[in-house]
């Protein structure tokens, strides 16, 4: 996308798309004579894509219309087309079976295939595992390959040629022999609504560990002490002393963390874009209008905002509204730069400070990790807001 | 000849800004100008809307009628443009305009303000289309190269539409008999009341 915006021919027609995982599908002349380019995201947004003309797109997808990415993509759960015509199943990613325990202390297999579902015109008219070069042979779909595919194979595969799946087979072989069978070389699986791997299984209420309701802390408490991978996970013994110490009282406010539609992630490359920057030139909290009230704060003055941890701080502008509910305060995520009230533009390298800065939101977020991804928490905490 | 307009779907809009960003970015329009802008009326409140605004290329423009200089002309697909060569920065079409749509470089009274700048419709200004010196003045010229204004072909949710009024008028009708209800073609009265059809 990058080349696209420096060339002659392009730099008009393609802009202000945002940074994230993209990749550029389609580009060339449509039906009028016109350039265009469009992209499909799987994270992030698209700022804009030009010529798109006839066409709704909306959320994190830009392309010309459904059917497109259904011919271009295998589309979970698609059986209404065949797997060459964008049909697909759902990968069987996570094993064939699963071991579930029993209340009277016994092991139950479950299936974890598709049953008696299939895309059209699959000669497999049941779930099917992923495939394997060993998986062709028992079907008999070995003789499909190619010489030279069979070659990779054996090659990848060393002693146990068997072995060598789909996703590794460098030949591309298993692939075109599935899709020559209607079938779908990851497999054909079922979702499931019990994650039996996860330390939940079935998603419980925990209340935050900074929580405006202590008094629900000892019914539904954050999951106990532990170590994940290498590090330590102290969000039980947090959750228990802040309960202890009352933080409830002192920072009466909840504050969550999220996004605007101008900037990405951190902000520094949007923050950078004069456009972008034009449209949000200030860091700021949003406080209820009653919330506000009883603290003197006006709509745009300047406010400090205190995080429950450290004695953190942060100096940000007012954005009084009923937008967040009495009690919830909400900061965007996009801003640095500047810290607990001290602007750092000098610190940053000659050039390189975009042109809007302000203090970050996570000067206030607090403790907090997924026990299974490590992913921190951003979006609860308490805060307390005062007029600066 | 099409007689072009603008037409903001406000139920459509969802302030994602692209079209004053791509505004902006296609007409190299600097820091504190906006030639395009999008309100929100009731912000954080029930009944919210909001609505992108820029010149509306009026039919009985009153810019033109105030201007002591005349420097405004209509072309023959009904786009209000402007010489900014005649311009003499009084200010008078940014009181005239319903829309606050002229937009002035500088702060100040009687000719300090600098030349007005408003939309173009992408279509430039007096100078020969799409050269360097009309670039510099009005911005990129799309409608000499075929194509609509950048802000309604950005825009995120088909919300802005531009092109032959007629038909963007017959979009509109078919969207509201379709979802069964309408805003209104906000500013549509205001501008064009005296040519409904054409």
């Amino acid at each position: 996308m990058q080349m696209l915006a420096t060339s002659e021919k392009w730099k008009r027609e393609v802009m202000a798309l945002s940074l994230g995982f993209r990749l550029a599908r389609h580009a060339g002349v449509n039906q009028h004579g016109r350039y265009y380019v469009s992209t499909l995201l799987d994270l992030s947004g698209a700022g804009a894509t030009s010529y798109r003309d006839g066409m709704n797109s909306g959320g994190y997808l830009t392309a010309h219309n459904v059917e497109w990415i259904e011919s271009n993509f295998p589309l979970m759960y698609l059986f209404r087309r065949h797997v060459k015509d964008g049909g697909g199943t759902f990968r069987a990613r996570f094993g064939v079976v699963y071991e579930e325990k029993q209340p009277d202390g016994s092991v139950k297999n479950v299936n974890l295939l598709a049953e008696g579902s299939y895309s059209k015109g699959s000669e497999l008219t049941d779930g099917y595992p992923e495939f394997t070069y060993g998986v062709l042979k028992k079907l008999g779909w070995d003789k499909d390959l190619t010489a030279d595919e069979l070659a990779t194979i054996n090659k990848i595969g060393g002693n146990n040629p068997d072995g060598v799946g789909w996703a590794v087979d460098l030949s591309g072989g298993i692939i075109r022999v599935t899709l020559e069978h209607g079938v779908m070389a990851y497999g054909n699986g079922k979702a499931r609504a019990v994650a039996w791997n996860l330390p939940d299984p079935v998603p419980v209420h925990r209340e935050p560990i900074y929580t405006a309701r202590p008094d629900l802390v000892a019914k539904y408490p954050t999951r106990p002490d532990g170590r994940q991978f290498r590090m330590a996970n102290l969000g039980f013994s947090i959750q228990k002393a802040a309960v202890e110490k009352g933080l409830a009282k002192q920072f009466p406010i909840i504050l969550t963390s999220g996004r605007l539609v101008e900037y990405e992630g951190g902000g520094e490359e949007t923050r950078s874009n004069r456009w972008l920057a034009e449209l949000q030139q200030d860091m700021f909290v949003e406080v209820n209008t009653s919330d506000a009230a009883e603290r003197g704060i006006k709509d745009g003055g300047w406010v400090w905002v205190f995080g429950p941890e450290n004695g953190s701080k942060a100096r940000v502008k007012a954005l009084v509204t009923d937008r967040v509910g009495k009690g919830v305060a909400f900061m965007p995520f996009h801003f640095a730069g500047w810290f607990q009230g001290v602007d750092q533009r000098g610190k940053y390298p000659k050039g390189n400070d975009p042109i809007v800065l302000g203090e970050s939101v996570n000067t206030l977020t607090s403790y907090g990790y997924d026990p299974v991804t490590g992913m921190h928490e951003g979006k609860v905490t308490l805060c307390q807001i005062q007029s600066a | 000849m099409a007689r072009v307009k603008f037409l903001c779907d406000a139920d459509r809009c969802i302030e994602c800004n692209a079209c004053v960003t791509a505004c902006k970015n296609e007409h190299e329009v600097p820091w504190g100008i906006n030639r395009r802008r999008v309100v929100t009326i009731n912000d954080g409140k029930p009944g919210e809307r909001s609505v992108s605004m820029a010149c509306m290329h009026c039919t009985d423009a009153p810019c033109a009628a105030v201007c002591p200089v005349s420097c405004f002309y209509t072309t023959a697909d009904g786009v209000v443009l402007h010489s900014k060569d005649l311009c003499i920065g009084c200010g008078y079409c940014f009181y005239a305009c319903p829309f606050g749509a002229p937009q002035y470089p500088k702060v100040g009274n009687f000719g300090s303000r600098g030349k007005m700048d408003k939309c173009t419709y992408c279509a430039g200004g007096p100078e020969a289309d799409s050269t360097p010196a009309e670039y510099a003045k009005y911005g990129a010229n799309r409608l000499a190269e075929g194509k609509l204004p950048i802000c309604a072909e950005m825009c995120s949710t088909k919300s802005l539409l531009a092109g032959d009024g007629a038909i963007i008028a017959e979009i509109y009708k078919e969207r509201v008999t379709k979802r069964g209800y309408g805003s209104g073609m906000w500013g549509w009265k205001t501008a064009y009341s005296d040519s409904p059809t054409g």
